[in-house]
C-alpha cells in the first residue's frame, strides 16, 4: 500500500517558459523570440531548446536498457536534452543522455580498480582461495586479469556465479560523446559524419564580452556516485548571446585515489552578422568545435605535487580548474562543422 | 539532564547546531547508550524503518511529518545520515539526541557514510570545519560512529542492515560476534554488512537481479553481488522473512527485489536537491503489516537555502 500524505504525486514542471534563464528584452533586440513550446529561443537563423527533467524511474529506466542492451546503468539517468538547430539545412545537433551511454558502451574500456582493490583482494583470497584480480600496481588497475579461479566454498553452500565474475564492463560510464548530429534528411538518424579537422578556433574574446545573456540554461544527462567511490556526470552548460552561442559538455570522473579524467567538449558559433562572422556575404555557417582530454592519477598529480586529495576535486568545475592550473598533459582536438 | 536535552533537542529541530561543548556531552551520554547495544540490535514491532538521510534535515523535518514524531512513533535509521547535503551536522546531531532521550523509541544504525575516510571526501568534514572552525566536533561524531550497531533485527523476522549480506556471514549470529567498534574496515563482513551495493557488496539494483544467482564478483576489483538464491537461502536458514536495507537511490523510495524477500528503502527525497526523485519510509505495525508512506522534498519555503537555480553564467 502505497500513500502520498499531504500533498498528493510529484507534480511535474509548469509548461511554459523559465524566464529565469532568458532575457527577453534582449531577445527582442537580436530579433529573436522565445519558443512557445519549451524551454529555448529562436534567433540568429537557429532554434535552441533544453529540457530539463528528473531521473528516470524503473519504467524508463527498463527500456532504456533493452535499447542499449546493457543492465548496467549509472543509478542518476536525466531524461534531459539539449538541441541547436540550424534552420536553413535543418541540420540539429542533439545532446542526450542514451546517445552518451550507447558511445560508452562502444568505448568499452577496461574498468578500473578502487584504491582498496588490493586490501580487499588479500582478504577475499585468504577467506575464499585464488583467482581474485588483484590491483598489484597502479597500472594493473587499468586492466582486468582474468585468471582460472581456484575457489573455496562458500559457507552455507552458495555458488560463485561465473557469468558474474566475466562481467567486467566499465562502471565509471567514461564516454567518447560529443554530441550527435541529425539532419532533416536522413529522418533524425544520429550520424558522426559532417566534422572535419579544421584551423578554426572557438573566439574566446567574444565569449568574454559582457554581452547580454539571451538564453541560459544547465542540465545533466547522467551522473554516478561510483557507490561511493568517487564521483563521475555528464554534464551540459548552453548559453545564447546577440552575437554567438556557445555550448560546454563535460564528462567528469573521479575515482577517489586512483584516477581523474575530465573530457571536455566546447561548441562555438559566431552568428551571421556578427562582425567577421561567416555567412554574411553568403558563405558557409560553421560551428567550430574544440575538445580537450586530460587524465591523471592521484600518483601521477602527487609526483608532481598538485593537488592530490579526492576532496580538492569536489566537482567538474572545481576540479577543471585545479587541472587547468596544475597543467597537466591535455589531447586537444579542432573540428568545424560545415552547414 | 533530559530538561538539558529537551533544550538541545529544541534548538536542533530548528536547524541551529549545538555548541561544541554540548556537542562533546551529547556524545559522551550516546556513547554510554550505545555501548550497551548488540551488533544485531533486537527491536519489537511496530517501527517504522527509514533509508538514507544524508543530511538533507528539512527532509528529515518532513518524514518526521509524514511518519509521526519521534518519540510516539518508534523509528529505525539504517544508517547514512551524514554527507552530501548541507546539514549533516543538525541531521545527525538531532537523531543522536533524541537516541540519547529515547533510547528505547529510536534505533540508529551504521551506514558507510559514518565512517572517517568517507565524510573526509564527501562533506561532513568540510561541513563541520565550517560551522565550528575546528574538526574536533567531526571527531566526536565519528568517534561515536563506531559505537553505531551494524544491524537490527524485528521481532526476529526483518533483519535491517545498511548495505547488504556477506559471504562470509551464513547467519546472524555471526554478525553478532563481530568487533565492531573500530573504523569500517576495508574488506570482511562488518564492510560487507555496510558497503553492499557499493565497494564491496553489491546488490545489483536493476541488473535482473532475478537472473542473478550465488556471489559474483564487482569489476571494481572489491566487492560481492549475490543474487536471488543467497538472499533466499539466508532468510531461510535465520528464520527471516525479510531483508530491509537503505543505500541505493531508488527514483520510487522503495523497491521490492527477491521476490519480496529483500526491500530497499531510500529515505532522501529529491536526492542532492536535484535528482526529484520520491522518498518512502517503512511503517511496520505490531503484526509485521506493511505500509510504504512516500514522501517529497520539503517545500522550498521552509528550507533555510533556496533551491538552486542555474543563473546565466559566462562560462568558458
Amino acid at each position: 500500500m502505497t500513500s502520498f500524505p499531504g500533498r498528493g504525486p510529484p507534480a511535474s514542471r509548469p509548461p511554459g517558459i523559465d524566464s529565469d534563464k532568458c532575457d527577453m528584452r534582449a531577445l527582442a533586440k537580436a530579433g529573436g523570440e522565445f519558443l512557445e513550446a519549451g524551454n529555448g529561443v529562436r534567433v540568429g537563423g537557429w532554434r535552441v531548446e533544453t529540457k530539463t527533467t528528473p531521473i528516470l524511474g524503473k519504467e524508463r529506466l527498463d527500456a532504456l536498457e533493452a535499447s542499449l542492451g546493457t543492465s548496467h546503468l549509472p543509478e542518476m539517468v536525466f531524461g534531459s536534452r539539449l538541441d541547436l538547430t540550424h534552420e536553413a539545412s535543418g541540420t540539429t545537433i542533439h545532446f542526450n543522455a542514451e546517445c552518451a551511454l550507447r558511445e560508452w558502451l562502444e568505448e568499452g574500456l577496461p574498468p578500473l580498480k578502487v584504491a582498496a582493490a588490493a586490501v580487499w583482494a588479500r582478504g577475499h583470497e585468504r577467506r575464499f582461495g585464488g583467482g581474485m584480480p588483484g590491483a598489484r600496481s597502479a597500472a594493473d588497475r587499468f586492466a582486468v586479469e582474468k585468471t582460472e579461479k581456484k575457489k573455496k566454498p562458500i559457507p552455507g553452500g552458495a555458488a560463485w556465479d561465473e557469468r558474474e565474475d566475466a562481467e567486467a564492463y566499465d562502471w565509471t560510464f567514461t564516454t567518447p560523446y560529443r554530441g550527435s548530429l541529425m539532419t532533416r534528411a536522413d529522418g533524425g538518424a544520429p550520424s558522426a559524419s559532417g566534422w572535419t579537422p579544421t584551423e578554426l578556433r572557438v573566439d574566446r574574446g567574444m565569449l568574454m564580452e559582457r554581452d547580454p545573456i539571451l538564453f541560459f540554461d544547465e542540465l545533466t544527462l547522467y551522473e554516478s556516485e561510483l557507490d561511493d567511490n568517487g564521483e563521475m556526470s555528464v554534464t551540459l552548460k548552453v548559453r545564447v548571446m546577440p552575437k554567438c552561442w556557445y555550448v560546454l559538455l563535460r564528462h567528469w570522473m573521479r575515482v577517489d585515489g586512483v584516477l581523474l579524467r575530465l573530457r571536455e567538449t566546447r561548441l562555438f558559433h559566431k552568428m551571421v552578422g556578427a562582425e567577421g562572422a561567416a555567412g554574411a556575404a553568403g558563405t558557409a555557417v560553421v560551428v567550430v568545435r574544440e575538445s580537450a582530454r586530460r587524465e591523471e592519477t592521484f600518483e601521477g598529480l602527487r609526483a608532481r605535487g598538485a593537488p592530490c586529495e579526492p576532496g580538492q576535486y569536489p566537482n567538474a568545475e572545481e576540479a577543471a580548474s585545479v587541472l587547468l592550473a596544475a597543467g597537466g598533459p591535455v589531447a586537444m582536438e579542432h573540428h568545424a562543422l560545415t552547414l | 539532564m533530559s530538561s538539558d536535552l529537551d533544550v538541545m533537542i529544541e534548538t536542533l529541530r530548528r536547524c541551529e547546531v549545538l555548541k561544541e561543548s554540548e556537542v562533546k556531552w551529547l556524545c559522551g551520554k550516546a556513547m554510554e547508550v550505545l555501548v550497551e547495544e548488540s551488533n544485531v540490535q533486537r527491536i519489537d514491532s511496530p517501527v517504522t524503518i527509514c533509508g538514507d538521510i544524508h543530511g538533507q534535515f528539512y527532509d528529515l523535518v518532513e518524514l518526521f511529518k509524514v511518519g509521526g514524531d519521534c518519540p510516539q512513533t518508534n523509528y529505525l535509521f539504517m544508517g547514512d545520515f551524514v554527507d552530501r547535503g548541507f546539514y549533516s551536522v543538525e541531521t545527525f546531531l538531532l537523531l543522536l539526541a533524541l537516541k540519547v532521550r529515547y533510547p528505547d523509541r529510536i534505533y540508529l544504525i551504521r551506514g558507510n557514510h559514518e565512517s572517517r575516510q568517507i565524510t573526509q571526501v564527501y562533506g561532513f568534514y568540510d561541513e563541520c570545519l565550517r560551522k565550528y572552525g575546528s574538526v574536533n566536533v567531526w571527531r566526536y561524531c565519528t568517534d561515536i560512529f563506531d559505537y553505531l550497531s551494524l544491524s537490527a533485527l524485528v521481532d526476529n523476522r526483518i533483519l535491517c542492515v545498511h548495505g547488504g549480506l556477506s559471504p562470509t556471514i551464513t547467519s546472524v549470529d555471526q554478525i553478532r560476534t563481530i568487533d565492531r567498534k573500530q573504523e569500517v574496515p576495508h574488506d570482511g563482513a562488518m564492510c560487507d554488512l555496510l558497503w553492499s551495493g557499493a565497494f564491496y557488496t553489491l546488490v545489483p539494483i536493476r541488473p535482473h537481479p532475478e537472473d542473478v544467482t550465488g556471489w559474483g564478483l564487482s569489476p571494481r576489483g572489491a566487492g560481492y553481488l549475490f543474487g536471488g538464491d543467497v538472499c533466499h537461502q539466508f532468510n531461510r536458514t535465520n528464520g527471516v522473512d525479510l531483508i530491509a536495507r537503505a543505500h541505493q537511490l531508488v527514483m520510487e523510495g522503495y523497491k521490492w527485489m527477491f521476490d519480496e524477500e529483500l526491500v530497499t528503502v531510500w529515505s532522501a527525497p529529491n536526492y542532492c536537491y536535484r535528482c526529484g526523485n520520491v522518498a518512502a519510509i517503512l511503517e511496520l505495525d505490531e503484526h509485521l503489516e506493511k505500509n510504504f508512506k512516500v514522501f517529497e522534498a520539503a517545500p522550498s519555503e521552509s528550507r533555510g537555502v533556496p533551491a538552486k537555480k542555474a543563473a546565466p553564467d559566462y562560462f568558458l
